[in-house]
Order: structure tokens, then sequence, then C-alpha cells
């Protein structure tokens, strides 16, 4: 990678294999067992799933820690990780004023229009998530899980003190897509107008976007990592990046050969990078935040 | 009719999406199979203020769009599956609460077909728009415009408003139905569009879809295609 790539809108297609993991869970029966997230397919398989939300949220979080190291301004929500973000705070701002914040900035926020006897007291308003996570489903014949017993601190402790109960160990590839869009960075998306204009601030914000979508991935995380933090056995897709206005297509993970079928959109404003291993996916993505930087929305 | 022609343009569903029903509460959503024509033209109007800017796109391409017919015809396997979420919800002071929600969300490897009736003049500027589109309903139910091409609709495959479907001998008996809206496209305005005006531009009525539901379970279903002009049982 020589020459630095305009990013407007960047895809990744993927798929990771996860072991032994937890990840996202669909809720709970009772307090003796925890149901894994589940997905049924069109062929009519049911197959395992991990929700988006949390792999935004980890995203959240990863970003918060990269852009307080830089000394970026972080509102205080966003710097206590309340994912409420800019709804959070106790005083109503201009945009600019809310985009000041990197998190606000990327993951967007939504506050409601309030209105007291009729009338609005506080104007609605919001931005939309530059930065987007499907839902992971596992490929029907790549997949198992494992009911495991776990015992806890019963809060009755007159009843013996251990409780037992039931947790899904989940093994498996994964199909997961992502869409980042670098060219709304510091632009309000509602009227499109762009708000910040310090290329450095921008360029400073998509890279540490990029850094931690990598590090997300290379260390996974979500629900109950404590005592089932996953180990990470593969990884491979494809990075797509759109350098035009318009949409950096995605084909799903999911597709025996996804790689092959993505490579053959490369055109003059599409750039493909494919990788197969841990080792080439560090590598591409060290070199795009190295050589890659966010350009404006056309209007 | 001389100057006009149906653009049919494919979309692939990479992973899950979720398009909500109308009247449905985003807390407890159940969704379409498909985007109804409603979802079709905001999403169009909002690549081509994208791509073209407002002013444009207000001039050109919304007078057009506001009466273009629109035709959806959905995937023909879909697996449907519900949802627990935690979600945030406005309290009575519209504050952001944490609640736990349901969703529905779709699966499916076939692609979505939109048909638009388009001035033939203007094909390369709406393949442009509709290339751009990248989801349906929920902004992660990514989207891809995997093919576009000239090509009519088949009655019997796209959805119908229900007093207009053409449903022969087998009636209602296990089709798919649904509410869906679609613009009021006599009085339907740009200032009502962007909120500067007010007025309900939006009609909602019952959709039959060529889709029957094969399986039905607690948690899931699966719906499959069936033509609403075959008079068979059998499934196509």
């Amino acid at each position: 990678m020589k020459d630095s790539i305009p990013v407007y809108e960047l895809s990744l297609s993927l798929r990771v294999t996860w072991q032994a993991h937890s990840m996202s869970n669909s809720g709970n029966n009772g307090t003796n067992r925890l149901y894994p997230r589940r997905q049924l397919l069109n062929d009519g398989t049911e197959t395992d799933a991990c929700s988006g939300n949390i792999f935004k949220h980890y995203h959240a979080r990863l970003l918060m820690e990269k852009l307080f190291e830089l000394k970026c301004h972080l509102c205080p929500a966003c710097l206590i990780g309340d994912s409420r973000r800019a709804e959070a705070l106790d005083e109503a701002l201009t945009m600019a004023e809310y985009l000041r914040c990197g998190i606000c900035d990327t993951h967007g926020f939504l506050i409601p229009e309030k209105k007291e006897g009729g009338q609005v007291v506080r104007k609605g308003v919001s931005k939309h998530s530059l930065i987007e996570f499907s839902m992971a489903l596992a490929l029907p014949d790549q997949h198992t899980d494992s009911p495991q017993i776990y015992t806890r601190q019963s809060i009755d402790s007159e009843s013996g003190g251990q409780m037992i109960f039931k947790q899904s160990s989940r093994s498996g590839a994964y199909g997961l897509c992502i869409r980042y869009k670098a060219a709304g960075l510091g632009v309000d998306t509602n009227t499109r107008k762009p708000i910040i204009k310090d290329e450095n601030l921008r360029l400073g914000r998509h890279k540490a976007i990029l850094e931690s979508l990598k590090e997300q991935l290379l260390s996974p995380s979500g629900a109950l990592t404590s005592i089932s933090l996953p180990h990470l056995t593969g990884i491979e897709g494809i990075i797509i990046i759109k350098t035009q206005a318009g949409r950096a297509p995605i084909l799903s993970p999911l597709i025996p050969d996804f790689i092959v079928q993505s490579q053959q959109l490369a055109d003059t404003t599409r750039v493909v990078f494919a990788f197969n291993s841990l080792g080439v996916f560090d590598q591409t993505m060290t070199e795009l935040c190295e050589h890659s930087y966010p350009i404006y929305p056309f209007h | 009719m001389e100057n006009l022609m149906w653009l049919a343009v494919d979309y692939h569903m990479p992973m899950t999406y979720s398009c909500r029903k109308p009247l449905n509460s985003p807390y407890s959503a159940q969704i379409l199979p498909a985007p109804g024509p409603t979802t079709v033209r905001l999403a169009l109007i909002r690549e081509a203020i994208e791509l073209f800017g407002l002013v444009q796109t207000k001039r050109h391409i919304y007078p057009i769009l506001k009466t273009t017919p629109i035709h959806i015809r959905p995937p023909k396997a879909i697996g449907i599956s519900t949802h627990h979420l935690r979600m945030y919800k406005p309290d009575s002071r519209q504050a952001l609460g944490e609640t736990i929600g349901y969703r529905e969300y779709a699966h499916s490897s076939d692609p979505i077909t939109i048909y638009a009736l388009i001035p033939k003049n203007l094909s390369s500027l709406f393949s442009e728009l509709f290339d751009a589109i990248g989801y349906w309903g929920q902004a992660d139910s990514f989207a891809t415009c995997t093919r576009i091409y000239e090509s009519e609709p088949d009655a019997g495959d796209i959805i119908h408003p229900l007093n207009e479907a053409p449903i022969t001998n087998r009636g209602l008996k296990q089709v798919f139905t649904a509410f869906v809206t679609e613009w009021d496209l006599q009085n339907v305005t740009w200032g009502m569009f962007t909120g500067e005006k007010s007025g309900n531009f939006f009609q909602t009525r019952v959709y039959v879809y060529p889709l029957f539901i094969c399986e039905h379970h607690s948690r899931a279903n699966r719906l499959l295609y069936r033509s609403l002009e075959s008079n068979s049982e059998s499934v196509q």
C-alpha cells in the first residue's frame, strides 16, 4: 500500500472462528439456565447468533480508550462509558459542541424531542452511527455448542451456598459484516453539513476507529468473557473501500466463495483487500490506518 | 408509456435484516419480509440527497419519485426469528432508560427485487440511486445491489394491496398478509416530506405477499414463495 487511499465508506465481510464463547445470549430461564441466541436461516436450519449490539458497545469502549490516550475531547457521558452518549448530558448543546466528542461523532446519539404542556421545550437532535455491525451468524455446518454446568454463590446462604446453573459454551466459524462510513466524520448526518473542518482531527479519529476495529477483531469480547474469553482461531475475509460517494458492497460470508466473488467487485472506485489469516488481517488494517484518510461527503 | 421503462433491481441481504411493520412498537416489533413502497421511496430520496444534494433532489428527482409506481418482490425463502434485546426507551420525561425489547430479524439468501417504472432517459440516474442504497429498515440491515436490469414485474410475484391482488380460487388461505404503508400519491408535498408543513402523507393498507408460512414455531417462522396467481397448493 504505497499511496494514500481516500475513504468514503469501508466494509468488512469476515469469517471469524471463535472457540468456547458465550459472547451473546438471548436471556435466561430464571436463574439456572442461560440460553444462547439463535437465528432461523431461510433453508430451515437454526444457527447460533451473536447480536451486533454487543460488538458496537465493545468498539465504542475501545475507541473511548484510544481517544482518551490521544487526549481527544470526550463528553462526560462517553468518558464513563454511558452508551446513551449525548442524551445523558444535562445541558442542551449545539451540534458543533456535541461533535467535539469523538465517540458521539462516531457512534451517534439520539436526543428525543421533549414537550411540556404541549410546548416543545427541547428539540430532538440526533446523529447517525458511522459504524454498523451485523449480527454474527454461525455457519450451520461449522458450529457446535456444549452445555456447561457452573456453580455460583447463592443469595440465600442458608440453602447451602452453592447454586448450579447451565451455560452453553459455543464454538464455530461465524459470518460477520461491518460497515464504516468515514465520510460522516465531523458531519451532521441529518443536514450533511461538515461541522468539523480540521482535517487532522478527522484523520486522528479515522485512525482510532480503524485501530479499534482491528483490535476488537483480534481480541474478541462481549458477554461473560470473565469466565469464557473466546479463543480466536481464525479470520478470513475481505475489506472493500469505496473511494467516492456511494456504497461499499458487502457479500454474505455465509456464501462459500464470498472472497472470490467480492474480489470481482473491484473497480476504479472500489479498492479490495482479501486476507486469510490473522497476520495478513493485522498487516492490512495497520497499513490502512497509516495510508488512508476520510473524505467529505460531496454536498 | 413509450418513454417509460421498468427498471428491476436485485438486492443481496448479506446477514439478517429487520424492516418493522407499521403500527408496531419499536420495543416489540414484528417485521415485514421485504421493505414496503414507502421505505423504497424514502431510501431513494435519502440517496439522491447524498449523491446530488438537496436542491437537485427537490427540483428534479422528487417530482418523479413522488409518483413513480414501485413494486416489490420479496425473497423466495425467509427465516424469521424473534430476539430479546436490551434497548433504550424514552420515559415520561423523555429521558432514555433501559428496557428489554423484542424484535424479529429475517434471514434470506435470495434477492429482494424492487421494480420502478421510470422515464427511459433517466435510467442511468435511477440506476445510480438504486446502487447507492446500503440498507433496508434498520441501518444494520445491510443490503448490496447486485443487479440492475430492464424487466416488467410478474403480478403473481410481487406484493399487492388486498383489493388489487390477483388472488383467484385459493382466496386468502395461508397467504401472508401485513399492514404496509404507501405514500398518499395525490396529496404528498415536499414540505410535508421534510416536515416543514404538517400533514400525514402515508396510507396504511393491508397487503398480500406471494408467500406462505411453512413452519411456525414459538419464536421463529419460515416463509416460502407461492405465486399469488397459482391455483394449485403446491410450493414452487
